[in-house]
Parts: structure tokens; C-alpha cells; sequence
């Protein structure tokens, strides 16, 4: 279908296909400036296309894939810090940026930017904030929607609005940002976030140990974050759920990481140590080890923690001769399960069942989007939707944005 | 300095009832409104807010009425006279005031105000006189009451009586069960030290203590004994008065006072040190302390009132630090079950901030376990006549009370206060639970002398 | 010019049957003791209040209610200071007092499931047993509501490592306008779909009526320590504050007093022991290991002394920190000591501008000859300066509004916002124009509209009732401060 003149020009050279993330195959538009965006959601709303908001389609298939998509629109390259202050602990940059540049800027004044994603030197903030994926530091540094203080955000009808600051602290309004973190573009176009960053750790260990299963991990995850929580960054199991790794991930000052270090000893007997370079070089490959879901079909559990252990054996019930690689968080009830096979539109109902009864949640990544869209209607409609159709419809009334991406029935009937 | 007057309630004179006429007191007492910020703080302090949620019926919501009643944006209603009423008065929130409010001295100024503004019915009023005026001043009528409801109780007149009234739809107050004559007997004019001497105290009687209480009244003079001193009751008063601060009657109050003051002026010997006098009912203690917010800055007595005040210890407050010198030896196992739990006491905890003493005195007695026991510091529903007047309304705070209790696992409860006494044990009757209530006085007397109260 | 009220015998009756007759105050004395809730200032008689037990006679009320068209304030224990909880002419308060029950303590998933009239303080302690509290904790911990912290979104001085409520908010239960109930407790990290729970917190009364929460518990810190850096001035003390956050220092809170502040709380029954020949003080929790803790406290000594305490102590036990804190909380009300009435002003400031806001704050207040007291929670640059009136002294009232318009805007104009942790209400809804563009509020209105069509939830509360040019001009032609009732 050909864009329209107006679009087309505005598109110019920067074009993309996005059928290379497994999305359908249209063009992307990537504008340079603010008021490009704004064009190109006047463009598209006259022409009546559906818009696409994303930051570099790392995260794309953490949400529905619309059923009909005309264009996509990238802020990949609006980007930049726009403000900074050490002293404050706050940063604000625009919607393009990447994280390692964020990383490394922060990193330079002692701070540290949460979350840890996959893909660093592509995933953006923007998408970092729409998708709001859990990073590997979550149990220390928390939720996405807890770092962030504020948003600009263009809506389909041209106006940008504010919501939130750069403040550490305030209660000003409602909070909108908090519908946006999350919301996969499905009110607007995320141009700029305000974000608290953490303090930087003097010190991190890596402790690894080899388990003999991965109950024995949820076992001894127990006893860790009851005996070093403060201090934990993350606590994984993860590998061949045969013969799992369990990774403690610690920071804190000096004297605390080396207290806790010989706490962990204590639960776990000898274990390996890595420390500084070593740390880090291991921490980085566990942190990129997620962006396999991408090719992979991928599984993710939402439970509480007690009832975590229960969803694990209900997965294994269901699967017990696929070949499988794990990457669990038991003490956030966070975990992600790789296929080596997909496992069939039937096979992946079985098992959201199974689950659903074990009182845990469950989302496909690399899974057909049809039935990824089936699996969420299966669910059951959540709490308020009727609500969020509302607020959806209030953001971009016109039916810019492309569609479903969080409900199938959150979007035009 | 902005210019504006800035009215405490130190600059005024804290005086009320018909002395001075209503309208100078309730401008006088308005001032004293005026510290409450409307910060909410006291409201879970409350017992009747705790009960209703509702915020008429909590400190702020009540502060509120009387201001807008001095304001005259409001003019005293039965909705008014009624949250007025539904305080037990137990002065919780003073502890959780921090602008310092005074409740206690408002709500008894806001009472003697409404006995003006809205005279109450011709019955209850003369009820109220009897009971006042009549009853609770004069000892050998006192006497003959308590008798007159032993008899009652005894020959079964009362069952039928609450009985009848129960079917009428009332709620009924239970009476005070009343011991036998010989248990209403009353002090000797002076009970002497045991051992050395380490000096004198005046005691209070009290009016009621007497017919209902005797045994607490002596245990608190074999108490002073064992402590070393020798103990006379004060003679010429019987009531101190607090009953009728507490419930409005101001005039009352301040004759019973005056009396009280004579009395006391007559105890002095010349050129010695007025003698401590010492309470056993926390109720008075706390009044007698505060005796001097019935007068005027200029009424001689007001002074008087204040010397008074240096005067008064309660019961625990004298005992704590004297058991230290002089440790009882005697356990007291076997006369009470254990483990124990002591109850504070609102007029001992809120209204004079007594809440160590009374531990230690329990921490100084062999043989004794004790237990915390939750939300000590909240009312029990007693609150003077408050469980006559209101008996449906005493139960109910009772009740989370006598659940803690029964958490605590204790099988015997210490108080410090008769009104407190009663209301626990017509409660643990009430719902059958084996646990009997004490004074801590009688844990004293039997710790020095061995002997089971009698 | 009072309207008839829409509350007839049929409705009352047909709301008693719901929550029975201890569950509905009538009655003109009665009901005037919910005109206003902290602040005093703003003051307006509901025509009824109701208060349900549960979310099921909630959801009833609020269906009769609906049907009789009539507007509805929520109100939990009335701490708020901004006016959030007075009601609208003609309106209906609901309660949550009567909605006490702590639901379920889950120590494995360290959560806990209450209903919304749970005092704050209560929670913390039934959490004790299990080696758990409650983070979030506003001076008026020991009376405000759980539902009341959830719809203002409240803070406290543990908020500077914790974060406000919405940071420790897992799933609300809300009934909306017409009755609806909507379920909003998450058995999981992420929501499915938006994310309303975060959007409800800090909504003021105008998206629904909470009756549930889920809560977030934090296990208790292994040690806990409270140090007290006495400074000459409060200009010195602001100065370490800005320090310490710089330094990346992360004690779990910091909090200024200043002398005016320290008198009123050594008159009180609050007495702490506070030094009242400093001219301020920073007081500060570290909490953590044995080793956190003495590795923090000897930085933030050496960075207080630096920059000019001239002692630092440190609590002896637990009984002390206890005072130090239950002094810092009792401060607001302490100050009833100074005026009858206090001006809680609440604003936040860039943390690395503590100094020139507050010095700022100071030279309004003695310029408008005002009697101006600082007590604020610096670490997170929210500052309250308080200030002391006679709500009877009509040119006072004027004088303070006043300066508490300008301290906000000094506070916008230097990157800061108009509430930290108070709200918005009543009192700061024209200052909403300060802080957001016209577009801005639309969004806000937008979102409003889309959780209560009706517009009976707290109107004229939050948002500014008029356009921001109006009432700009407005502010320009007569200094008016104040919201028209």
C-alpha cells in the first residue's frame, strides 16, 4: 500500500523493514526531531494508518504484534541527555538514547542506571519505558515504573504533555507516566523520560555454584535472600534445568559485600568467586543471555514467590521431554523458560492453563502472534479493561496507534 | 512578630461554672480550644472513636463542637449534649496531643456549660442531685446505701429487679456486688509502721473505697507499713470531688474541694512539713493533683489547691521507689494465679503520665510473673459513673480489652483504680473467664506481711 | 442560596439498610465535624456521611448514591492537609473509619492485604511479629488511613530510601462512581494491560473509593541507627543535606528541624531531648548491617562536620531514636503551641537548591511579617515551611496564603514542584498552573474523565477549575489565592 506524499517525504531515506523482528513487514520511520514525530502522527492520523511506536524493536515481541500495522515509527534517533546533574541523582534524556551511552554517562559519577536489559547497545529508553521489561538487577533496584519520575509524550492528535518531572520526589497530578511505563506505545509516542538512578556499588561479587536441580536452587535461594537481602543485586538459577547454575549477584560497600560473601559461604559450601573484570564479563553475558528469547520461543512466569516453585512443577509436568533452558528469579517469582521446539498452539494453551491453576501468570516471546493473542483472550478479560479501553480511546480517540498490544480487546471492536 | 494575640493556656485563668457566669468562663475556656491544630492525631487514641469511626466522637471532632458552641456557630443540641456525654473521659488523646490540649479541664467546662445551656430532664436532674449533693458527701449515707444494695443483692430483689428491666427493653448497669459488713469496716485512725519508722503519711479514704473496697483500703495501710510508715486516714472528707468535675458538676466540685482543703490545712502541725498524702484510687489522685483548675488565679484556695497538690502521691508513685529500700521478703504465690497483668489505669498513665511505678512495685514483689498485656494504656469503659450512665456503651469498649486479656494468658489483673476494678470484674464475669483482678496495693500488703486480704 | 439537598428519607433509609444505623451520621453538629480535615482553612458541612464496613456496602452506597446524583468526598481518618477529605456543597462523605480489619499478613511474599481504614501504624506493628514493617511512614502515622496514604500517594521521612506508597503499592480494590468494583490485586510482578493501580495511587478521592489494599512489607533492618549533626544555622544544615545527597550517601532518612521547630517540640509531651541552643538539625536513620551501618554513619559524620556541625551525636538505644522520631513527627502538631492555626506548606525543590529555597522561604515570610518554622524531610528536597496564623485575623490568612503562593512559585521557578507528598486537594489546584501547561491538565482531565464519567468524585479538587489564563490574570489583578467555595 503506498504511504501517503506527505509521509513519504517525510520518511525520505529512513526507511526499515520491520518483518526482520518478526513484525509484519511495513516501513519504519525514524524522524530526527520533536516536531518530525509530530508530523508524522498529523500525517497518519489524516490518512487514517496505523502507527507503530517503537525505539529499535528490541522489545517488540514482549506485547501483542497489532493485527495491522502501516508504519512504524522509531525514536531511535531522537536522542541525547538532556539534563544531568550528579549532585541530584536524577537524569533526563530523550526517548532515542541508548542505554549503554546512559550507562557509561551515569557510570562516570558513581551512579547506576537500572534497569539491565538485553541488547544494550540498541534497546533505548524509550522502549526501555514502554515495554518496561524486568532487568537482571530488579530485586535490588526495582520495577521499571519505580525509576521513573516523568515523561513528555506525544499524543496522536499533535499535543505533547508532561506528566511527572525530574524530581526525586512529587506528587503534583496524576500520575500518567505510570499508564505509559508499560503501555507499548498505546497512548502516544514517548519522547523524553526522567529517571532516578541508583547509587554505583564500591563492590560486586559474582558467587556461582553448579545445583543438582532446580528445586535444590529454590531451596538454597531461600535461605540467601533471607540471609542477605539487602545486599542482593539478583539471585538466578539458570542453564539446563538438569544441571542448573545458581548466580548470586552482590554489592553493597566493601565491608558489607565481603560479610555477605561469607554468609553466602555459609549456605552454599564452595562455591566460585568472581570478582572486578571477572564479575562483570560474567554478569554482562548473563545479562545478554535473554535476547535469545528473540529467536526462541520464550516463556515468562509471573508469580508470587510462594507459589513459584508450584508453577515450575507445572511446567515440567506439562514438558517433560522438551529440551529446555531456564532463567529464574525465585525470590521476585520471576522466570523465563527457553524451547528448544516450539511447543504448538495446543501444547502453549496446556501449559497457560497449567499454570493459570498453579496461580501463576505467563507471556510468550517468538510465538505466533495469532496464538500469543489467543493465550492472552484465554486468560480471561483482566480487571478494568473496560476501564483501560477508556483511558486508551481518551489518548488517541482517532485509532492512530497500532493495535492490540496488551489486550486483543484493547483496541478499536 | 506578626501582631496577633497569641493565646496559650498559661495567659488564662482556668475557671468555669457559675461563679464567674457562663460566658466569661466559655471565652475563657475557648482559648484553650484554640492549641488544637485539627491534626487528627488523637483520633485512634480514642476509645469511642476506636468504637464508632465516627468523627463527632473522637477529641478533634468533639474540640471542634465546643468551638463552634463558644463561636457560637452552634447552638447546644441533644446531638451536641450527646458526644459531650459518649466521652468517657479518660484523657488518652492528651497523651497523644502534641499541641498540648488540655481535654481533661475542657470536656469538664464543656459538661458544667451544658448543665446550663440545656438543663437536663427534671428526673435525671434530680438523680444527679442525689447522687451528688446528697450521696457521695455524706459518709453514714454512703454507709446506708451500700447495705441497703447488699441487702438487695442478697436476697435475689436485684435479679428480679434487672430481670423486669432487661424485658422493658434497658439496658441494665450491673451493681457493684457489695461485701459483708464486716468487710465495710473502716480505718483505724492510724495504722502504725512495722519495724523502724521511717516516717508519717495522710491517707485518703475515699467515699465509695470504703463500702466497696475495704479490704483495699486496709492492704494500702498495711502496705505503708511495710514500707515503714505509719498511715491516718484524713479525717472530715469523704468524697474528693472528682466525680462531679467529671461530669459537670463544677459548684459541686469546688465545695468539695474547699472541704477537702480544710481538711488538709487541719492536718498540718506547726513548723513541720505538711505530711505526703496518699491515694489509692487513681481517679482521685490525678483530681487532687489538678484540684487548683477550680479557682480563680486571685481565690485564695487556688494557691491552697496548688500546696495540696505537692502533697498528693498515688498509691504507686510513693510505694515504687520505697520498695526499693526497703524489699518485701514474702512471695506471693499461692493467694493469687499467675502469670499476672497490669492494666493502666487512664487517670494514672494520661492524666499524671504514671506508667513506670506501678511496674516496678509489680518487678519488686517475689513470686510474681508478669505478662504484657496489649493496649494497657486504652480505656476499659469505666470512667467514673460512666458505666451507669451509659452501661451499653462501657461494655463495648470493654470488650477488645477483655480479649487482649484473655491473649495475655494472665489469670490475675492488676489495677490501681476502684472504677477500673469493678468494670474488669463484671466483664471477666460476664464472660466467664477465670481470671480474678487485684489492686496492686493488695499485692503489697501480702508480699510484707504474708497475709491474704481479707 | 443553599440548594435543596438531594438526600431524601427514601435514599437514607435505603442507605441505612446497607450499612445500618451506626453507619450513617446525620445531624447538623454532627456533621460539621466533617467540614474540614488538617487544614481548617477550607471548611464545608457534608449534607450525610456514610460508612460502610466493607467493598460489597461500599459498592451498594456508592450505587445509591449515584443514583441520587450527588457528589462524594472519601475520607479516612481526615489527617490530609490540603483539603482532599472536605466535601462539596451538598455532598456526601464516605468513610472508610469502619474498614479496619488487617485481611492477611503474607510473610513468604512479604505482602499484606488490608482494608483501607487500617491505620498506618497498625499495619507496622501486626507485621512486627513476622520481622516486617510497613516503609511508608507519614507524621500522622499513628491516625491516617492505609486508603488515605494510597490516595494521596503520601510520603515520610523513611520515604527517602523507601519512596512514597506508590513504590509499595501491589493492587488496590476500588469501587468507581456508579458502583462498579473494580479488582485490582495482582497475583504478579507485571499488570496485564495498563497499569491502574500505579495510575489510582496519588488520585486524591477522584478515580473511585479504595476499600482494599495490598502492600508491599520490607523486612526490618538488622540495625538501625539514629544520628543527630547539630548546626549553628539552617543555612548550614541545608548545605550538609545537599552534601550528603551529592555524595551519594544513602541513609534511610534525612530530615531538617529548625530552633523555631525544636521549642515547640520541647514543650510538648513529645519532648526528645533535641539541643535547643542549635540553629538546626539534621537528623538522619542509617539502617542495615553492622557494617552498612557504621561504614555510613562515619561518612556522614565526617560530611557533616565538614560542612560545619559542631557535634554529631548518636542515639544511645532504641528508646532514644524513639523519641528523636516520635519528636520529629509530633512537630506539626506541636506547633499549635505558637498560633492556633498552622500553614503546613508543602513543596519540593531541587536537592542541590535546599540552601537558596529556604533562604528564599525565609525572606518571603519576614517580609509578609509571618512567623515561618522549618521541619522537612531534606534528603528528598521536600520542604514544609510551616507557618503560624489565627485563622481569626482575616489580613493574616491573606498574608500567609500569599507567601505560601510565592514559595511555590520560587520552588517551580528554581525546577521544583508544589507538593511532595500532601497533594494537590483544595488548596493547590489553581497552583497546578504553576507547574503544568494547559495541555498538561488536559491529559489529566482526560484521564479523570475516562475512571469517573460522572464527575461527582472530589470535584473541583486536583485540577484547576478554569482555564490556566484566567486565572493567571486573576492572580495578577487581586493577588487571589484562594479557590472560590
Amino acid at each position: 500500500m503506498p504511504l501517503s506524499t506527505r509521509i513519504d517525504e517525510l520518511l525520505g531515506d529512513r526507511v526499515g523493514r520491520l518483518s526482520h523482528w518478526g513484525g509484519p513487514n511495513v516501513p519504519i520511520a525514524s524522524p530526527r526531531s520533536e516536531s518530525e514525530v509530530l508530523a508524522l502522527l498529523d500525517a497518519a492520523r489524516a490518512d487514517g494508518l496505523a502507527v507503530l511506536p517503537i525505539g529499535n524493536g528490541t522489545k517488540l515481541d514482549h506485547a501483542l504484534i497489532p493485527t495491522r500495522v502501516d508504519l512504524a515509527l522509531s525514536t531511535r534517533r531522537l536522542t541525547g541527555i538532556v539534563a544531568y546533574e550528579p549532585a541530584e541523582g536524577v537524569l533526563t534524556a530523550r526517548a532515542g538514547t541508548s542505554l549503554r551511552v546512559l550507562r557509561e554517562t551515569v557510570a562516570a559519577h558513581g551512579h547506576h542506571f537500572s534497569p539491565e536489559v538485553p541488547h544494550e547497545d540498541r534497546a533505548t529508553l524509550g522502549g526501555v519505558v514502554s515495554a518496561a521489561p524486568s532487568g537482571a538487577d530488579r530485586l535490588r533496584h526495582g520495577p521499571v515504573r519505580d525509576r521513573v519520575l516523568g515523561v513528555r509524550l506525544a499524543r496522536t492528535d499533535g499535543r505533547v504533555v508532561r506528566s511527572g518531572g525530574a524530581l526525586v520526589k512529587d506528587v503534583a497530578g496524576y500520575d500518567l507516566q505510570r499508564l505509559v511505563v508499560g503501555a507499548h506505545g498505546s497512548l502516544g509516542v514517548v519522547l523524553e523520560v526522567s529517571i532516578r538512578l541508583a547509587s554505583a556499588a564500591d563492590e560486586r561479587v559474582l558467587v556461582r555454584r553448579r545445583l543438582a536441580s532446580v528445586d535444590e536452587g529454590l531451596e538454597l535461594a531461600r535461605a540467601l535472600a533471607a540471609a542477605l537481602h539487602a545486599s542482593l543485586r539478583a539471585l538466578r538459577i539458570d542453564g539446563d534445568p538438569e544441571r542448573p547454575w545458581l548466580t548470586v549477584d552482590i554489592e553493597g560497600r566493601a565491608a558489607v559485600v565481603e560479610r555477605s560473601l561469607a554468609r553466602a559461604h555459609d549456605v552454599l559450601g564452595p562455591v566460585h568467586v568472581l570478582r572486578d573484570a571477572g564479575a562483570k564479563r560474567v554478569a554482562d553475558e548473563l545479562r545478554e543471555s535473554r535476547r535469545l528469547g528473540g529467536r526462541w520461543p520464550q516463556l515468562e512466569i509471573d508469580a508470587l514467590p510462594s507459589r513459584f516453585g508450584a508453577a515450575l512443577a507445572a511446567v515440567r509436568n506439562e514438558v517433560r521431554d522438551a529440551k529446555l533452558s531456564v532463567e529464574l528469579h525465585p525470590a521476585l517469582g520471576l522466570g523465563w523458560v527457553r524451547f528448544a521446539h516450539t511447543p504448538g498452539r495446543a501444547g502453549a494453551h496446556t501449559l497457560a492453563r497449567a499454570l493459570r491453576a498453579a496461580g501463576a501468570t505467563s507471556r510468550w516471546c517468538g510465538l505466533d502472534a495469532e496464538v500469543r493473542r489467543e493465550l492472552v483472550e484465554a486468560a480471561g478479560p483482566p480487571a478494568g479493561l473496560a476501564l483501560m479501553e477508556r483511558l486508551r480511546r481518551a489518548f488517541d480517540p482517532t485509532d492512530t496507534l497500532a493495535t492490540p498490544r496488551l489486550h486483543p480487546e484493547l483496541g478499536p471492536s | 512578630m506578626s501582631g496577633h494575640p497569641n493565646h496559650t493556656a498559661a495567659d488564662a485563668p482556668r475557671t468555669g461554672g457559675s461563679t464567674r457566669g457562663f460566658d466569661l468562663a466559655s471565652l475563657v475556656e475557648y482559648t484553650k480550644t484554640l492549641e488544637c491544630i485539627h491534626c487528627g492525631l488523637c483520633l485512634t487514641s480514642c476509645p469511642t472513636y476506636q468504637l464508632t469511626g465516627v468523627e463527632s466522637s473522637s477529641p478533634r471532632g468533639r474540640i471542634h463542637l465546643m468551638r463552634s458552641v463558644a463561636e457560637g456557630d452552634l447552638e447546644p443540641d441533644a446531638e451536641y449534649a450527646d458526644e459531650m456525654d459518649f466521652c468517657l473521659l479518660c484523657r488518652h488523646c492528651e497523651t497523644a496531643c502534641p499541641a498540648g490540649v488540655e481535654f481533661g479541664a475542657l470536656m469538664e467546662h464543656a459538661r458544667s456549660g451544658l448543665t446550663e445551656q440545656m438543663p437536663r430532664p427534671p428526673l435525671a436532674r434530680a438523680l444527679r442531685w442525689i447522687g451528688f449533693r446528697f450521696v457521695l458527701p455524706r459518709r453514714r449515707v454512703l454507709d446506708l446505701a451500700g447495705a441497703a444494695l447488699r441487702a438487695v443483692q442478697i436476697t435475689g430483689v436485684e435479679r428480679i429487679g434487672r430481670w423486669l428491666l432487661a424485658r422493658a427493653g434497658s439496658v441494665v448497669p450491673t451493681s457493684p456486688r457489695v461485701p459483708k459488713g464486716r468487710a465495710r469496716r473502716r480505718l483505724e485512725p492510724s495504722t502504725p509502721a512495722d519495724g523502724a519508722a521511717r516516717g508519717a503519711v495522710d491517707v485518703l479514704e475515699g467515699c465509695v473505697m470504703p463500702v466497696l473496697f475495704g479490704r483495699v483500703n486496709r492492704a494500702t495501710g498495711r502496705s505503708l507499713a511495710g514500707l515503714g510508715y505509719e498511715s491516718r486516714p484524713l479525717a472530715g472528707v469523704t468524697c474528693c470531688g472528682s466525680l462531679h468535675a467529671h461530669n459537670g458538676d463544677l459548684d459541686g466540685a469546688r465545695t468539695l474541694a474547699r472541704r477537702m482543703l480544710a481538711a488538709a490545712r487541719a492536718t498540718e502541725r506547726d513548723g513541720s512539713d505538711p505530711l505526703p498524702l496518699v491515694v489509692n484510687s487513681a481517679g482521685c489522685s490525678a483530681h487532687l493533683k489538678e484540684l487548683h483548675h477550680l479557682f480563680d488565679p486571685d481565690d485564695p484556695d487556688r494557691a491552697a489547691a496548688e500546696e495540696l497538690a505537692a502533697r498528693v502521691y498515688d498509691f504507686t508513685e510513693f510505694a515504687a521507689p520505697r520498695l526499693r529500700r526497703r524489699p518485701p521478703e514474702r512471695s506471693i504465690e499461692g493467694a493469687w494465679k499467675g502469670p499476672f497483668a497490669y492494666d493502666d489505669p487512664c487517670h494514672l498513665c494520661h492524666a499524671q503520665q504514671i506508667r513506670t511505678p506501678p511496674r516496678d512495685v509489680l518487678a519488686a514483689l517475689p513470686g510474681l510473673e508478669l505478662v504484657p498485656l496489649e493496649n494497657s494504656e486504652g480505656c476499659c469503659g469505666s470512667a467514673g459513673i460512666y458505666s451507669v450512665l451509659r452501661p451499653a456503651d462501657s461494655a463495648a469498649v470493654l470488650e477488645p480489652k477483655l480479649d487482649a486479656l484473655e491473649r495475655s494468658g494472665a489469670r490475675t489483673l492488676v489495677t490501681a483504680n476502684p472504677g477500673c476494678h469493678l468494670q474488669w470484674q463484671a466483664g471477666i464475669e460476664r464472660r466467664g473467664l477465670d481470671v480474678r483482678v487485684v489492686h496492686v496495693a493488695e499485692l503489697v500488703a501480702r508480699a510484707y506481711d504474708g497475709r491474704t486480704t481479707e | 442560596m443553599a440548594a435543596p439537598s438531594a438526600i431524601d428519607e427514601t435514599l437514607l433509609r435505603a442507605l441505612e439498610a446497607v450499612v445500618g444505623a451506626r453507619g450513617i451520621v446525620s445531624g447538623h453538629a454532627r456533621l460539621s465535624t466533617y467540614a474540614a480535615d488538617g487544614l481548617p482553612l477550607f471548611s464545608q458541612a457534608p449534607d450525610l456521611v456514610v460508612l460502610p464496613r466493607d467493598t460489597d456496602e461500599t459498592a451498594r452506597v456508592m450505587a445509591l448514591l449515584h443514583t441520587a446524583g450527588v457528589p462524594i468526598a472519601a475520607r479516612g481518618s481526615g489527617t490530609g492537609l490540603t483539603g482532599g477529605a472536605t466535601p462539596a456543597a451538598g455532598g456526601v462523605v464516605v468513610s472508610t473509619a469502619r474498614m479496619r480489619s488487617i485481611l492477611e499478613l503474607a510473610p513468604a511474599d512479604r505482602r499484606a492485604r488490608v482494608q483501607a481504614g487500617v491505620v498506618n501504624a497498625d499495619l507496622t506493628t501486626a507485621a512486627a511479629a513476622h520481622g516486617l514493617f510497613y516503609a511508608p511512614d507519614p507524621s500522622s502515622q499513628q491516625a491516617c488511613t492505609i486508603g488515605g496514604n494510597v490516595a494521596n500517594n503520601s510520603g515520610g521521612p523513611h520515604c527517602f530510601r523507601h519512596g512514597n506508597t506508590t513504590r509499595h503499592l501491589l493492587g488496590v480494590v476500588v469501587v468507581l462512581a456508579d458502583g462498579e468494583v473494580l479488582d485490582l490485586v495482582r497475583d504478579s510482578n507485571d499488570p496485564v494491560g495498563l497499569d491502574l493501580v500505579g495510575n489510582f495511587c496519588g488520585s486524591e478521592g477522584t478515580f473511585g473509593i479504595v476499600t482494599e489494599v495490598v502492600v508491599k512489607l520490607v523486612p526490618v533492618p538488622e540495625r538501625v541507627e539514629t544520628l543527630l549533626a547539630l548546626f549553628t544555622d539552617l543555612d548550614a544544615a541545608c548545605g550538609a543535606v545537599s552534601d550528603l545527597i551529592a555524595q551519594r550517601l544513602e541513609p534511610s532518612a534525612i530530615e531538617v528541624l529548625d530552633r523555631l521547630t525544636i521549642e515547640a517540640v520541647e514543650a510538648s509531651v513529645y519532648a526528645a531531648g533535641y539541643p535547643v541552643d542549635a540553629g538546626a538539625v539534621v537528623l538522619c536513620d542509617v539502617e542495615g548491617t553492622d557494617e552498612e551501618v557504621e561504614a555510613i554513619a562515619t561518612d556522614l559524620v565526617r560530611i557533616a562536620e565538614r560542612n560545619g556541625a559542631f557535634e554529631v551525636r548518636r542515639a544511645a538505644d532504641a528508646a532514644e531514636r524513639k523519641r528523636l522520631w516520635a519528636g520529629r513527627k509530633g512537630a506539626f502538631g506541636a506547633m499549635g503551641r505558637v498560633a492556633p492555626d498552622l500553614y503546613v506548606a508543602d513543596a519540593v525543590v531541587p536537592r542541590t537548591k535546599l540552601r537558596e529555597l529556604v533562604r528564599l522561604a525565609t525572606e518571603i515570610c519576614r517580609e509578609l511579617d509571618l512567623k515561618l518554622a522549618n521541619v522537612f524531610h531534606a534528603g528528598d528536597g521536600n520542604l514544609h515551611p510551616n507557618i503560624s496564623y489565627d485563622r481569626r485575623d482575616p489580613d493574616e490568612v491573606r498574608r500567609v496564603l500569599l507567601a505560601g503562593t510565592r514559595i511555590l512559585e520560587a520552588c517551580v521557578a528554581a525546577g521544583g514542584s508544589i507538593t511532595g507528598e500532601h497533594g494537590v486537594g483544595l488548596e493547590k489546584r489553581d497552583h497546578m498552573c504553576a507547574l503544568f501547561g494547559e495541555d498538561d491538565l488536559d491529559a489529566m482531565r482526560d484521564v479523570r474523565r475516562a475512571w469517573d464519567p460522572s464527575g461527582r468524585l472530589n470535584p473541583d479538587k486536583l485540577l484547576p477549575i478554569r482555564r490556566c489564563s484566567e486565572i493567571h490574570a486573576d492572580a495578577v489583578t487581586t493577588e487571589r489565592v484562594v479557590p472560590s467555595a
